[in-house]
């Protein structure tokens, strides 16, 4: 996946706004002709989950996410990736992120530590659910 | 008479790239047991192991939500919008 500078700074900088919590959010962008998938934007969503698990666990509703789809839209872009913190943890999925994924979309993971966003890694659910697989992640212009 | 279900982004490549897929059913619970009939490479990513619907799948009936209704017992109707949508949900936990 290519992405812009600026879709990583704002990931980075709302995993260490949020931090001790999960941050969460949407990456706006298109699918290229040549195949290359380019995220353009990023997109804050609510985390959902209630207060004190909010360290841990990030929730999406249904509404908010139907609403960002409505947001991609309105711009020329679709959602290419959904993107969260782990604070205090490797930038790797969790076996939880694992259960809930969706196919398709591409997940980013940035490790927050002590509140210094680190690490920032792209995953792709397996067709068959039993992993996540890494994949490359390109700063483009 | 069939009714439409839409298929969400994430889901179409299981659904031959279609947007909407026409099924049969009275219930939302029949028609996403029809949609895995037609479609079974689909079944994994819609329900668990033990057969029950994945927490992050939701389904939009004339624009609510059936877990505010009464789920997948939700009588559907033709010419109603129903809607696959998916929540999104994860953590550093387990
Ligand atoms: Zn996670």
């Amino acid at each position: 996946m290519e992405v812009t500078e600026s879709v990583i700074k704002e990931i980075r900088e709302h995993g260490a706004r949020a931090y001790p919590y999960e941050a969460c959010g949407f990456v706006l962008g298109r699918f290229e002709n040549s195949g290359t998938v380019r995220g353009e934007k990023t997109l804050e969503a609510v985390n959902s989950r209630e207060a004190e698990s909010r360290r841990r666990r990030f929730n999406i509703e249904a509404e908010e996410f139907l609403e960002a789809e409505k947001a991609a839209q309105s711009q020329g872009l679709d959602i290419l990736a959904i993107y969260h913190s782990h604070p205090d943890h490797p930038a790797r999925p969790s076996a939880n992120d694992l259960e809930k994924a969706l196919p398709f979309y591409r997940y980013l993971i940035v490790r927050v530590a002590n509140g210094q966003a680190e690490e920032l890694t792209c995953w792709l659910l397996a067709p068959d659910r039993s992993t996540f697989l890494k994949q490359n992640l390109v700063i483009a212009p | 008479m069939p009714i439409a279900l839409k298929i969400p982004t994430a889901l179409r490549g299981f659904t031959d790239g279609l947007n909407q897929v026409e099924l049969e059913g009275e219930t939302v619970g029949e028609l996403l047991t029809k949609l895995t009939e037609k479609y079974p490479d689909l079944t994994t990513h819609l329900y668990d192991e033990d057969g029950t619907l994945r927490s992050f799948v939701n389904v939009f009936v004339d624009g609510e939500n059936v877990k505010s209704l009464r789920g997948q017992q939700t009588k559907v109707r033709l010419g109603q919008s129903i809607m696959l949508v998916p929540a999104i949900a994860g953590g550093n936990f387990g």
